[in-house]
């Protein structure tokens, strides 16, 4: 059978302590690498079940365990081309969350699911399909 | 209140895997792959490490283009980088900002940073890393 340890601190010999409540509640509850050219993969993630790909530069991301609520916090980020150094900004891709890819309509994310929208920075309302987008979750789980 | 005095949680049964019991109880997780594995700010126009995790060093390659080395491997490449980039505290911007990243290895990370469509350099970059370590 595992350990098991029910504890409300722990404290390290020289970085201090620290309540468990911060190590369970400041954890990501999700993450996600995900291909989103063609049929949407998913490189590496945490606690997510699927990525829905709703058209162009439009995904939602479904979670394995719900949240407790849908004020999560969720950040995110895009890269270009491994080893291709960008020749011109023109083809970023602005990640925002809980839009729809008409952005900058809103789309109430849920505690199972929200909405990634990538645009182009150049072009704000035209939404574009990128090779690596990634996004945190970071709040608390049923 | 009970408290654990301890240098170091490794799992009993696998080293690398300690499971927490989510806010709700209804759902366990691996507590390492929740952990944010590195992060970062930086003041980039005149390059400083404000303050960081498991960032060994910065490379200023450019203007607007910064290579992170990593503390610590990553498993694969594909780890999760999320960020935002500010200005001093007290001004503010009106324009888009954001960063890409354009070469990334298992133990290094190269990203330009943009404003409205250029290549720019910022007060506050900060970058986060998820995934899985070696």
């Amino acid at each position: 059978m595992a350990g098991k340890l029910i504890a409300d601190q722990i404290e390290h010999s020289t970085a201090g302590s620290l309540d468990t409540q911060y190590v369970v509640q400041g954890s990501a509850k999700a993450w996600v690498n995900f291909n989103g050219i063609g049929t949407v993969a998913v490189r590496d993630s945490l606690n997510a079940s699927s990525i829905q790909d709703n058209g162009t530069g439009y995904y939602s991301l479904n979670f394995l365990s719900s949240t407790a609520n849908i004020n999560y916090s969720v950040s995110g980020g895009t890269n270009g081309t491994n080893n291709s150094f960008p020749t011109g900004a023109s083809t970023s891709g602005d990640i925002r969350f809980h839009t729809s890819n008409a952005s900058p309509y809103k789309v109430q994310p849920t505690t199972s699911a929200f909405t990634i929208t990538v645009s182009q920075d150049l072009n704000m309302g035209v939404p574009m399909d990128i090779e690596w987008a990634s996004a945190n979750i970071h709040g608390e789980l049923a | 209140m009970s408290e654990i005095k301890v240098d170091t949680l490794t799992g009993k049964t696998t080293a690398g895997n300690i499971t927490v019991t989510s806010e709700g109880g209804a759902a366990t997780m691996q507590l390492q792959q929740t952990l944010v594995k590195s992060w970062i700010t930086i003041e980039q126009v005149a390059p400083t490490v404000l303050d960081s995790l498991a960032i060994t060093s910065i490379v200023d390659n450019s203007t607007g283009d910064m290579e992170l080395n990593l503390t610590n491997n990553f498993t694969n490449d594909d780890y999760v980088v999320t960020g935002a980039l500010g200005n001093d505290n007290g001004s503010k911007s009106t324009s888009p900002t954001y960063f890409r990243g354009h070469t990334w290895q298992t133990n290094a990370y190269k990203f330009m940073s943009f404003y409205s469509g250029g290549v720019a350099e910022w007060n506050n970059t900060s970058l986060q890393f998820v995934g899985d370590l070696a």
